[in-house]
């Protein structure tokens, strides 16, 4: 135990900083402590920096199922003893993955910690890998894998990522294709488990009424017989560029409203330019109300309840992406191509910047004001490099940017007439009024 | 054993003394009911106005009217023109947002504690001095029909419409909050403003200011902006003896375009009147369907195979409700042997002993769940104010781990005996249209 004391780094924080602190144990897994004792409950999170873009060709959805199992039981506990065990100390515990990381949640009072941790670790350096436990949440995941088709709003989305991503694996859900889920094994995810989830691959974030060492502490005597790996690095081609306009339509006679999605390759999260670009991308269609989007296609047109448009804040380069649920698609899409030309064009206005600053700088706060918002700040400055100081430097970053910055960022990340745009709905090629632009089947 | 005793005597002894010192609450003199609760952890500030109304005071032909008239509210003040109040609030940092359910509508801002009083600025002008011009009324009317087709063209909106417009023949619950359809595609400008009119009223109200703040100058500031405020009593019809006992079973099918099976099974359960019956029927619930060790869970999911998932809860409102069970299958044709085991762990939880372990899990996760709200000033905003408007005292949060405690085996068993019975079941379920499966 001292030995490992002894070689845990505690960076002290300037006084009034965020209290976060990073230590990094022996095996090179990371522990990022947010400190606060306002409320005597912890959160905990192991994030594996492999998700679903690790998946291996035709087995989407294996990062997603292997996450799952990683709560359902352990090599001395079955599956229904740590469900049991975890409802009994009324802890919630959940599991989830996105392209660039999986992640395996705890939420715990305070005096339960110890136990939690211990349930925690116990599946994740050990899964049990129950094959009756892995059938059960493979067709778990089939069912939900299932039941994104329900929503048109999702098929749209996922039909965008397969023009953009095509060989990617940005390009397939990640929550699994249905056809690979029900073809996943338990060996499968054995594998997955073996390669990815070594320390070095991991980081844990603890959020809450405990204090750093104790944290550290208890993660280290949980996880000193943890061995690192070489993880092999992951390089997938870039996404595809489209020439002119490229639509994919979906007829749907049942629907009352047409599902529209467009964009074209975007930047990755440590992309120079990502900060610019995302309070162009905010000041354009950040949200239904009170963005450009938001003026031209809800507040005077009337034409839908959301519109919005973002740019994918992923390690890989993602997309630009900008979405529009209507009766009527051609008007919505017009307007929306005219507003993106116009930012392309001119970039936003000063008074909008200045306006877009104040928001985030103002908002950050906020962000990070629950335990839940601390975990996600936390778990993305992490995941792609961004620095432990990060919180306390993001509101100088966003104040510092000026005008031309963004004006640059518009001019060179978006591009309105190089599109893929996909639409789900009850509505004719005809109808759509896209005059030149390549039908796809 | 040692772990279980101590869990036992601690989920005993959760109590609400922490959150009474935090809270200050008055009423205005025009009838404004105010609530701070102070909460420094992080320098913010959460302010929320509800009014008392929604699905529940909608007649029929004007079903959704609470919804259309809380987007109308985003729209024109005396002081804010289309599109700039949310500019407003989005250049000070902050959050905002409005929702309607069926008992009221809701409106909140978060913003950082030295600007937070700009919430207050635009509550009491939400509450007095809305615009409805009719132009900005058929652009809003527009976007509002998008919003209903969006639940329109999703299958499980559509299932638990269908669901609750089965379940009850009477009672407001069997509306839609957004409406049904012809009811949306008829609403007028005049329609909503007198909807305004009558109900969005500082006597009809509660402001609950959570945060980082002083009460005497959160006071101070409260009645600069709503002292001038004229109140007028509102009245309002209860429903609650409306709907009549069910006279028998209640099922149907409905096929939609879905590659998912799903089934609802409800059962008519008293209201929150009903206090001891209602924390039973809240136990219950969660014993029958609250995790992956309930009984529904172990016997569908894990034992039987024959679903994916499974989850069952109380409903928590105010007038007779529905304890309802909501099954993914594993295919269609599992459906009739899930309604067998449900049918039969019912008569189980009926007639057998039900162990001390099962209620202490329930009870702990009360417990924790207490805790975890307090994390966010948001949060503790939203649960005084749905409290108090809800069973009339905030303190009724505060009192609910306790109340759950004192459930006993018994009164759980006495619960089921009288309520999940096959003449208090409905049973829709959500099959893939033919050419779908």
């Amino acid at each position: 135990m001292n030995r490992v004391a002894a070689l845990i780094v505690i960076l002290a924080l300037a006084a009034g900083a965020v209290p976060l602190h990073r230590d990094s144990l022996p095996n090179g897994l990371v522990v990022l402590t947010y400190e606060d004792h306002s409320v005597p409950a912890v959160d905990v999170r192991l994030a594996c920096r492999s998700g679903a873009a690790r998946d291996p060709e035709n087995k989407s959805g294996l990062a997603g199922l292997v996450a799952d199992m990683l709560w359902r039981g352990s090599a001395t506990m079955d599956d229904d003893s740590v469900a049991a065990e975890l409802e009994f100390l009324g802890a919630r515990h959940s599991s989830g993955t996105d392209y660039d990381y999986s992640v395996v949640d705890l939420k715990v009072l305070t005096e339960h910690l110890g136990r939690g941790l211990e349930l925690l670790f116990g599946g994740v350096l050990s899964p049990g890998f129950d094959p009756l436990v892995f059938e059960r949440v493979r067709a778990s995941a089939l069912s939900s894998a299932r039941r994104t088709h329900d929503s048109p709003r999702a098929v749209s989305m996922m039909e965008f990522d397969r023009l953009l991503f095509a060989g990617h694996p940005y390009g397939r859900p990640a929550g699994g294709d249905t056809a690979d889920i029900q073809a996943l094994s338990l060996d499968d995810a054995r594998g997955f488990h073996r390669l990815n989830y070594v320390p070095n691959n991991c980081f844990v974030v603890v959020v809450g009424d405990v204090a750093p060492a104790e944290a550290v502490r208890l993660v280290a005597e949980l996880t000193a017989d943890w061995q690192p790996a070489e993880i092999p690095a992951l390089a997938p081609p870039g996404p595809t560029v489209p020439t002119g306009l490229r639509v994919r339509l979906v007829e749907r006679p049942d629907l009352t409203q047409s599902y529209v999605t467009l964009g074209h390759p975007g930047i990755s999260m440590t992309h120079p330019e990502m900060l610019a670009t995302r309070l162009m991308a905010y000041i354009l269609g950040g949200s239904a109300l009170g963005s450009r989007f938001g003026d031209a296609v809800r507040e005077q047109g009337g034409l839908a309840y959301d519109v919005r448009c973002w740019f994918d804040r992923r390690s890989l380069p993602g997309a630009f992406r900008a979405t529009v649920q209507t009766a009527d698609p051609a008007t919505a899409i017009g307007k929306m191509r005219e507003e993106i030309r116009r930012m392309h064009g001119e970039g936003p206005t000063a008074r909008e910047l200045a306006g877009a600053k104040q928001y985030y700088t103002g908002s950050f706060p906020l962000g990070y004001s629950s335990s839940g918002g601390k975990l996600r700040l936390v778990t993305e400055a992490e995941l792609h490099g961004l620095g432990s100081d990060w919180l306390d430097r993001f509101p100088a970053m966003v104040s510092n940017l000026e005008l031309d910055e963004l004006k640059q960022a518009a001019a060179r990340q978006l591009d309105p007439d190089n599109c893929y745009i996909t639409v789900i709905g009850n509505v004719t090629r005809q109808e759509l009024e896209l005059p030149g632009a390549t039908w796809l089947d | 054993m040692r772990t279980l005793l101590l869990l036992l005597a601690l989920c005993l002894a959760a109590s609400g003394a922490g959150i009474e010192d935090a809270v200050t609450e008055y009423e205005l003199a025009n009838g404004l009911h105010v609530i701070i609760y102070v909460d420094s952890s992080a320098p913010v500030v959460s302010t929320h106005a509800w009014y008392r109304v929604g699905a529940y005071d909608e007649p029929r032909g004007l079903t959704g009217i609470s919804h259309m008239t809380e987007h109308m509210t985003f729209k024109h003040t005396d002081r804010y023109t289309p599109g700039t109040f949310h500019r407003t609030v989005d250049e000070a940092g902050g959050y905002n947002n409005g929702f309607t359910s069926t008992y009221y509508t809701g409106y909140y801002e978060d913003l950082a504690r030295d600007r937070w009083e700009l919430a207050l600025e635009l509550e009491a002008a939400r509450m007095a001095r809305c615009v409805f011009d009719p132009e900005e009324f058929a652009t809003e009317h527009q976007v509002v029909t998008e919003e209903w087709r969006l639940g329109r063209n999703n299958p499980s909106t559509r299932h638990w419409q269908a669901f609750e417009a089965l379940a009850y023949t009477a009672h407001p619950h069997r509306q839609p909050v957004i409406g049904w359809g012809d009811d949306v595609a008829r609403y007028t400008a005049d329609k909503v403003r007198d909807w305004y009119e009558r109900y969005y009223d500082p006597a009809n109200a509660v402001l609950v200011v959570a945060g980082d703040i002083r009460p005497e100058a959160a006071r101070k500031l409260i009645d600069r902006h709503f002292g001038r405020l004229k109140g007028k009593p509102v009245e309002r019809t209860d429903f609650y003896d409306l709907e009549p006992e069910p006279d028998g079973e209640r099922r149907a099918e409905l096929r939609l375009r879905t590659r998912n099976p799903s089934l609802l099974v409800g059962y008519r359960i008293p209201g929150f009147r009903d206090t001891a019956d209602y924390y039973a029927g809240e136990m219950l619930g969660a014993i029958l369907g609250g995790g992956r060790t309930s009984r529904l869970y172990r016997r569908l999911v894990i034992g039987d195979g024959l679903a994916t998932e499974v989850w069952a809860s109380a409903g928590v409102t105010l007038d007779p409700d529905l304890l309802y069970i909501s099954v993914r299958p594993r295919s269609e044709s599992d459906i009739p042997a899930i309604e067998v085991a449900i049918q039969e762990e019912v008569v189980r939880l009926a007639e057998e002993p039900i162990p001390a372990i099962e209620l202490t899990r329930v009870c702990n996760q009360v417990r924790a769940d207490y805790v975890f709200a307090q994390d966010r000033v948001s949060t503790m905003a939203r649960v005084l104010a749905a409290n108090h408007l809800l069973h009339g005292d905030w303190r009724a949060w505060t009192r609910y781990p306790d109340r759950v405690t004192r459930v006993t085996p018994e009164q759980v068993r006495q619960f089921a005996r009288n309520y999940l019975t096959r003449e208090r079941r409905t049973v829709v379920a959500l099959l893939p249209a033919k050419d779908e499966s």
